[in-house]
């Protein structure tokens, strides 16, 4: 079986900044694919690249994009928009600023439903409503008519959900989705997620710096760092026995890791920024456990996993 | 008893609003009631979600704005009703470190420009040789290279930001420091640097932190004691032990178990609330909790809940 999703050495610079360094990644229909990393780890911008949304001056290129057996790469923009925003869509973190102020949010998911369902009048308004009650909107007939800055961050992020599926996506790419939010509103929008993931059957990539919320909803995950995958296995394995020094660092500096603990298992060094890159692993300054063939040679992701020698190798 | 450092009763602080042209102006109870006792060397983590009077609280202990209502004892003086002499005198005691590191700097001074601002403000008799030891000693403690004083906060990364505005804070040697969502705006892996330099100083100097917070892990690291807010008002509070182990508020519950746990066996059993937290415009009768709560009864309500202790907690639900 073919990934619905498939992109190989996705790179992304910005001038002499390589945001994403040779990005491999797979997501299979309905499947729930969680990307973590800390910012800057370039988990972002690579969706925004798929999406052909990152502008000029930043440069974007691929060995392969497809998408369902299709060349998102080499399509015209006007072949990739009847894809992107259909197909693939997005919710980003910040929901306010991602509609536009002055329109209705009704106004706003009937854009969507015209340009890709063809819907107008009446029926356009009764699909919206329907959407907005499907992504559990309380008083959906009265907030159809509602503008952004009079609903609540968790309930404009309930219309960009809204706006997402209008269109009956196969992708859903969810870029920190509820990084905004309380903590009891990201369980409702999460769980919002998860069961219209489950129910349309649809593929959901969660970009999140949160080791935790990706524990708790994916069934895969990929760890980036600096622009690359370091690590990429099944959600159990992965935070059971990470292989990665990168990934058991960051899960041992949770505070719930080091329960009863006084101190914290803190990962000294920052990330390397454009004029420090290393010529070999670009985790090896801050590894424990680097050796002298991390300065000197970058690894490849071989089994899963970036590093020459893997934790819990013999 | 000796007094404490901080000793808040019934502290309140409302805000009247405009609603609109022609509209009486409305009330908002922003902070409605709180009582607290905050000793040396002891952490008080203040949890609660956006609106629920968190930084209203912080506010009042830094002395930016008067409370309403209520006493706040600061080292036994009530600075509420302290002529303004008196609580300048007593503002150096209890410092802030803010969320946003990026915001708190002034961009346009050098770090050493930064951390000489509060020794100049409140200790205007040391000499220039002296503050320049207690800049450099204090920039060491918190990890700061000496290079770095001549740098500006542009220069630096979100987790040494925060360090150099901790350091900031740490110049007036407070007994108190107020510190507002202080890791929120970091990484996980700057994050563990910054919560070990704070129990760091803690025990090097004693020093007692408020510690307002949405993140229940980092509390459960940090926290002595827990006070759990809603709607102005505390809804649970006690030690951390306690709290975290048997949450008797239903909202307390909700937070714990709404928060993504890392492993399956530390996940609790969902316990949904719907909806969102009522307008502070239009505040509801009874418990400002009810309408999101599985639990509620007609009492609720009627009556506003007053804490009372249940089994070494503090709790404001008729039904705990």
């Amino acid at each position: 079986m073919t990934a619905l999703l498939e992109v190989r050495n996705l790179r992304v610079a910005f001038g002499d900044l390589t945001a994403v360094d040779g990005l491999d990644l797979a997501v299979d229909a309905g499947e729930v694919l969680g990307i973590v990393g800390e910012s800057g780890s370039g988990k972002s911008v690579a969706m925004l690249a798929l999406l052909g949304l990152v502008d000029a001056p930043g440069r974007v290129c691929a060995d392969a994009i497809t998408f369902a057996g299709r060349d998102l790469l080499h399509m015209s923009a006007a072949d990739r928009r009847r894809v992107v925003g259909k197909d693939i869509t997005i919710v980003f973190q910040d929901a306010l600023a991602s509609l536009d102020p002055a329109y209705t949010v009704g106004f706003q998911i009937g854009e969507v439903l015209a340009t890709h369902r063809g819907l107008r009048g009446d029926a356009r308004r009764r699909r919206a409503i329907e959407l907005l009650e499907q992504v559990e909107m309380p008083d959906p007939r009265r907030r159809v008519d509602a503008y952004p800055h009079q609903l609540s961050g968790g309930m404009n992020q309930r219309v960009t959900i809204a706006m997402a599926l209008a269109a009956d996506p196969r992708l859903l790419i969810a870029d920190e989705p509820t990084t905004a939010l309380d903590v009891t509103v990201q369980a409702q929008i999460m769980a919002l997620l998860a069961r219209l993931q489950a129910a349309h059957g649809m593929a959901l990539v969660l970009i999140t710096h949160d080791l935790a919320l990706v524990a708790q909803q994916a069934r895969h995950v990929a760890v980036m760092y600096a622009g690359q995958v370091v690590e990429t296995a099944p959600v159990v394995s992965l935070f059971d026995a990470p292989r990665h020094p990168y990934t058991a660092a960051l899960l041992a500096a949770l505070p719930e890791h080091s329960r009863g603990a006084h101190r914290l298992e803190a990962l000294g060094g920052v990330v390397p920024g454009r004029f420090d890159r290393p010529r070999g692993c670009l985790f090896a300054p801050r590894c424990g456990f680097a050796r002298a063939r991390c300065r000197t040679e970058r690894p490849a992701l071989r089994d899963g996993v970036r590093c020459f020698f893997p934790l819990g190798a013999a | 008893m000796t007094a404490a450092l901080l000793q808040a009763d019934d502290l309140a602080r409302h805000y009247a609003v405009r609603r609109g042209w022609m509209r009486a102006r409305a009330t908002v109870r922003a902070l409605d009631g709180v009582s607290f006792r905050l000793d040396k060397g002891r952490t008080l983590a203040v949890v609660g979600e956006s609106g629920c009077g968190k930084s209203t609280l912080a506010r009042q202990l830094v002395m930016v704005e008067r409370p309403t209502r209520g006493t706040l004892a600061i080292d036994g003086t009530d600075v509420g009703r302290a002529d303004a002499a008196t609580r300048a005198a007593i503002r150096p005691r209890v410092q802030m470190v803010f969320q946003n590191p990026h915001a708190s700097l002034n961009p346009r001074w050098t770090i050493r420009a930064t951390l000489a601002e509060p020794l100049k403000l409140n200790e205007p008799a040391l000499d220039a040789a002296r503050r320049e030891d207690r800049i450099a000693a204090m920039a060491a403690r918190v990890g700061l290279a000496p290079e770095h004083l001549s740098r500006y906060p542009h220069m630096f990364s979100g987790g040494q930001r925060q360090r150099i505005a901790i350091a900031r804070a740490m110049m007036t040697s407070p007994r108190v420091i107020v510190a507002d969502e202080p890791t929120s705006a970091l990484d996980v892996s700057i994050q563990a640097q910054v919560l070990n330099l704070f129990m760091d100083l803690q025990d090097e100097f004693g020093t007692a932190f408020v510690f307002v917070s949405h993140n229940l892990a980092v509390v459960e690291h940090v926290a002595h004691d827990v006070l759990v807010m809603y709607f102005g008002r505390v809804v649970e509070s006690g030690p951390k032990a306690r709290l975290f182990a048997q949450p008797l508020h239903p909202y307390t519950q909700a937070l714990i178990s709404a928060t993504p746990a890392l492993r399956a066996a530390d996940r609790r059993v969902r316990i949904p609330i719907a909806g969102e937290p009522p307008s502070p415009l239009d505040p509801p009768a009874g418990c400002a909790f009810r309408m999101r709560c599985p639990r509620a009864v007609a009492r609720c309500g009627d009556e506003v809940p007053a804490l009372r202790a249940v089994d070494g907690l503090q709790v404001a639900c008729h039904l705990a």
